[in-house]
């Protein structure tokens, strides 16, 4: 028998192991012992998080001999034969390897039949953003008239691809992405069962690195083992993570504010010969930057630091430096990112952007910088809701999202990443005419925002458009990344401005955000018909779009500039 | 030839300390992601790591003999439980993906034991990827894959969370440039073509190119003229500059030997003489940086990284040289 990943030994067998859920696990436990049970539910959020697991833990439980429970047992038939795949009665379904309509209507054909071994049947069907149109269309039928005996889960990364008539069938669940301190304590359990060794720091090294996925992190701890000697070190994990160490980032960001080209430019070097990758390189460093701003704005929030922990050189630097000037160092940075993602040769651009952060003025600051008075506008309300947490708890029992909603779009630490499948969908369906609806009431809007005491974050539009509209639907263009990030990240503000659109349209438009650059690529690629969310292979062949006449529909003849 | 692990050990001593270790610890993960640019080795340690699994007579326990059965027909390819995916044209099609799993439903051919290598993982089709991840993450005991990409930026988030990352670092300059001198290379130029190619055979390569050898002297020109009079730089685009630089490839080569000399202008100043990598011009143009200012200095690099940008985008490669020339051109302000 050969080695078994961490990730797969360790896949959760009950709710409770399911960690930094707890809003979804709740609820579905609640819902088990009052024996509230729906047919149809979608799983949904980010790779490794515990949607498939959480899906087969459900269907043992609803199935378990002792039911109602709010945990699967484990130790009865039921719950075995699950486990081990024995009761044909839970079907799993992976709909990237079968996503034709033969198998779904196979489903609807075999659905009305009673179980046979257990109360239960279980439709798992994963990945379900997969599936064809027509495949979904099927799927359809069988959710509008449920047999009593029959509960469907849904699973997925990319909601965004499922039908809204589908998805108005399930109860939805979004699954988030797991924090860095609920994952180290995961990875400090399984190191302890499994006697590993370890240094403290190395688990967040490793939890940071995973950005919110377990299985990332287990993934990143079993390597991190495979290389060490007999005790897991800093140093293991920051080979294994391909990170930087603080150390590092304090001594470049330290020669950044002294100007000091050279040495910047020395330490960038020597961060290559140690082998580490520039594209990754520079995402430490906007986030050590993020940091410093958050934590300027306001100390007390330590918490919310994604990467840095707080030592003595990252504070004396954060007290030198004023907030104007990291927002530019931010900025600067981004531009340099986005380049990098297309070249083979990221290197050449980190060096620029090094010299260039070395050159900028200190901005004049007898201009209070509304930039960050949004940030503190935002810690002020993260500060809020975690209040409101720490007197209410996590609200158990909480209702099922609305499909058309604006949830806030989640950042990374690749920084703002546009959901450019999302993107896509809208711009299928958008015209020039429902672009118009949106612009035309855009300026009312502004001024609602203002009245309804938003002008800081209303600020957050001034160099912001709306670049294409459907009837659902619309996308703002932001010209600096971080006004769409903080933006996109304040539902509060995303409810004010479609309500506001509400009010004067008569509509309801989701809303999303795209950062110029991005735009223009995303844009680019659609026009050419290179969607990259093609259901079929066979499209191999591009079929030639009348590309300008496509994007006169979409944006109208004035903006189209017809470049070479 | 196939490369041995003292030769890979060499080129990427990080990368083989974590095979062996998992190696020796019984620790080999189930699914690898190998990435890292071209020419970092990535194949050759996925068929090296091939041979340590099915070696007959393995040296302490992991080292491939290279002489055993199984050693022998791994290295010419013909090994019936080592399969490697390949683009199908410009992608990897779901088909392939289908076949690739039917093949492994079966039992092994000689062992339990199978290998697959998906070479440019990220060229799979979205219907590919997706319909690899349950394969990927749970597949019958014994087997081993081994993704390789080049753009690991492109891989979808799911299918990364599922394998061990190894990444492949490119050779540092400063070995590259023994190595070329130790290849003969004269010492004059191998800094530069240390900076431009991570490839030991492409930097030996150009090193006895005219092609390369002739485009440096019309990169240089073209400062110069720049630095006189942007009227006659538009001159020399038409009469060398686009006569010497006619393929995408070849203009994108000019662009990088154009970065340099700015970036030489940069170290001169920063006083990091020994970075310089344009030796034989060396006093020209220590002259010149002392024409120009740093700041200026990042605006044209920056003017050059965007139309390289703008020439993968497959911008007119008229049009883009003519508005770079008008933004290099001294004394301007860059917009
Ligand atoms: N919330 C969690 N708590 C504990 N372990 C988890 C959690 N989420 C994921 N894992 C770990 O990751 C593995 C994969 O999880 P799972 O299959 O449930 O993820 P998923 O959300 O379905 O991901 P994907 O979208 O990539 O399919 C599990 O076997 C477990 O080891
Ligand atoms: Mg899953
Ligand atoms: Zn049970
Ligand atoms: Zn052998």
């Amino acid at each position: 028998m050969s080695y078994q990943a961490l990730y797969r030994v360790w896949r959760p067998q009950t709710f409770l192991d399911v960690v930094g859920q707890e809003h979804v696990t709740k609820t579905l436990q609640n819902a088990l012992l009052q024996q509230k049970i729906s047919h149809a539910y979608l799983f949904s959020g980010p790779r490794g998080t515990g949607k498939t697991s959480a899906a087969k833990i459900l269907a043992k439980a609803v199935n378990c001999e002792r039911a109602p429970v709010q945990e699967p047992c484990n130790e009865c038939p039921a719950c075995k034969g699950i486990t081990d795949g024995s009761i044909p009665d839970v079907i799993e379904i992976d709909a990237a390897s079968n996503n034709g309509v033969e198998e779904i209507r196979d489903i609807r054909d075999k659905v009305k039949y009673a179980p046979s071994a257990v109360k239960y049947k279980v439709y798992i069907v994963d990945e379900v953003h997969m599936l064809s149109i027509g495949a979904f269309n099927a799927l359809l039928k069988t959710l509008e008239e449920p047999p009593k005996h029959v509960i469907f889960i849904l699973a997925t990364t990319e909601p965004h691809k499922i039908p809204l008539t589908i998805i108005s069938r399930c109860q939805r669940f979004d699954f988030k992405r797991i924090t860095a301190k609920a994952i180290v304590n995961r990875m400090k359990l399984i190191a302890g069962q499994t006697g590993v060794d370890y240094e403290e720091g190395s688990l967040q090294v490793i939890a940071r690195a995973a950005e919110g996925g377990m299985r990332d992190a287990l993934s990143l701890l079993d390597q991190a083992i495979s290389f060490s000697r007999d005790r897991v070190t800093v140093e293991d994990a920051l080979t294994v993570t391909g990170s930087v160490s603080q150390g590092f980032l304090n001594k470049l960001a330290r020669a950044i504010y002294e100007k000091d080209v050279a040495s910047g430019l020395e330490a960038l070097e020597e961060l290559l010969f140690q082998g580490k990758d520039p594209v990754r390189f520079i995402e430490d460093l906007i986030h050590y930057y993020r940091d410093m701003l958050l934590y300027k704005a306001a100390p007390s929030l330590e918490e919310s630091l994604e990467r840095v922990m707080i030592d003595e050189d990252f504070l004396q630097l954060a007290n030198e430096m004023s907030s104007e000037i990291i927002y530019e160092l931010i900025d600067t940075l981004n531009k340099a990112q986005q380049d990098m993602r297309w070249t083979n040769h990221p290197k050449i651009f980190l060096e620029v952007a090094i010299v260039k952060l070395c050159q900028l003025e200190k901005p004049a600051s007898d201009q209070p910088s509304h930039d960050v008075q949004m940030l503190i506008n935002r810690i002020e309300q993260l500060e809020d809701e975690i209040r409101q947490l720490k007197t209410n708890g996590i609200s158990v029992g909480q209702e099922t999202q609305n499909a058309v909603q604006n949830k806030p779009q989640r950042s990374t630490r690749r920084g703002f990443k546009a959901p450019v499948g999302r993107i896509n969908e809208i711009l299928k369906q958008a015209t020039k005419p429902d672009l118009n609806v949106i612009k035309s009431s855009w300026g009312d809007m502004l001024d609602s925002l203002v009245s309804r005491q938003m002008r800081s974050q209303a600020a957050l539009l001034n160099k912001a458009e709306p670049v294409a509209a459907s009837s659902h639907a619309f996308i703002i263009k932001f010209k600096y990344e971080i006004h769409c990030q903080m933006a996109m990240e304040n539902a509060k503000f995303l409810e004010a401005i479609s309500g506001s659109l509400q009010e004067l349209t008569g509509k309801r438009f989701e809303i999303v955000g795209v950062p110029e650059d991005q735009w223009f690529k995303i844009r680019e690629e659609f026009l050419q018909g290179h969607h990259t969310d093609g259901k079929e292979d066979s499209t191999e062949a591009k079929e030639e779009d009348p590309i300008v006449a496509e994007a006169k529909k979409l944006f109208g003849e004035d903006l189209i500039e017809i470049k070479d | 030839m196939a490369k041995t692990w003292t030769q890979l050990e060499e080129m990427q001593p990080s990368v083989l300390k974590m095979l062996k270790n998992s190696l020796m610890k019984d620790r080999l993960a189930h699914a690898y992601m190998f990435e890292g640019m071209r020419g970092t080795g990535k194949k050759e340690v996925g068929l090296l790591l091939a041979k340590s699994l099915f070696c007959q007579n393995p040296l302490e326990g992991f080292i491939p003999c290279e002489i055993c059965m199984n050693c022998k027909r791994i290295n010419n390819g013909n090994h019936p439980d080592v399969h490697i995916l390949e683009p199908d044209g410009l992608s990897i099609k779901k088909s392939q993906i289908q076949a690739l799993q039917e093949e492994f439903s079966k039992t092994g051919v000689e062992s339990k034991k199978k290998i697959y290598m998906i070479v440019h993982a990220d060229r799979m089709t979205v219907n590919a990827a997706n319909s690899l991840l349950k394969f990927l993450e749970e597949p019958s005991s014994e087997t081993t894959a081994i993704l390789i990409t080049e753009q690991i930026h492109q891989i979808l988030p799911t299918i990364l969370s599922r394998c061990q990352t190894i990444s492949f670092k490119p050779l540092p300059p400063q070995i590259m440039i023994s190595q070329l001198t130790a290849n003969g290379v004269n010492p004059s130029i191998a800094p530069m073509l240390a900076q431009l190619t991570n490839n030991l055979e492409e930097a030996l390569e150009l090193s006895h190119d005219d092609w390369f050898a002739q485009a440096q002297k019309i990169v240089l020109k073209l400062y110069e003229v720049l630095k006189k009079n942007p009227l006659e730089a538009m001159v020399h685009l038409q009469e060398q500059w686009f006569q010497h630089f006619k393929e995408k490839e070849q203009l994108d080569r000019g662009l990088d030997l154009l970065l340099l000399i700015f970036k030489d202008l940069l170290y001169i100043q920063l006083g990091m003489y020994e970075k310089i990598v344009y030796l034989n011009e060396k006093a020209r143009i220590e002259q010149f940086a002392l024409e120009t200012s740093g700041r200026r200095l990042t605006e044209q690099m920056t003017a050059i990284l965007e139309a390289k940008r703008k020439l993968q985008a497959n911008m007119n490669p008229q049009l883009l040289m003519e508005q770079l020339v008008l933004q290099l051109k001294e004394g301007s302000s860059f917009v």
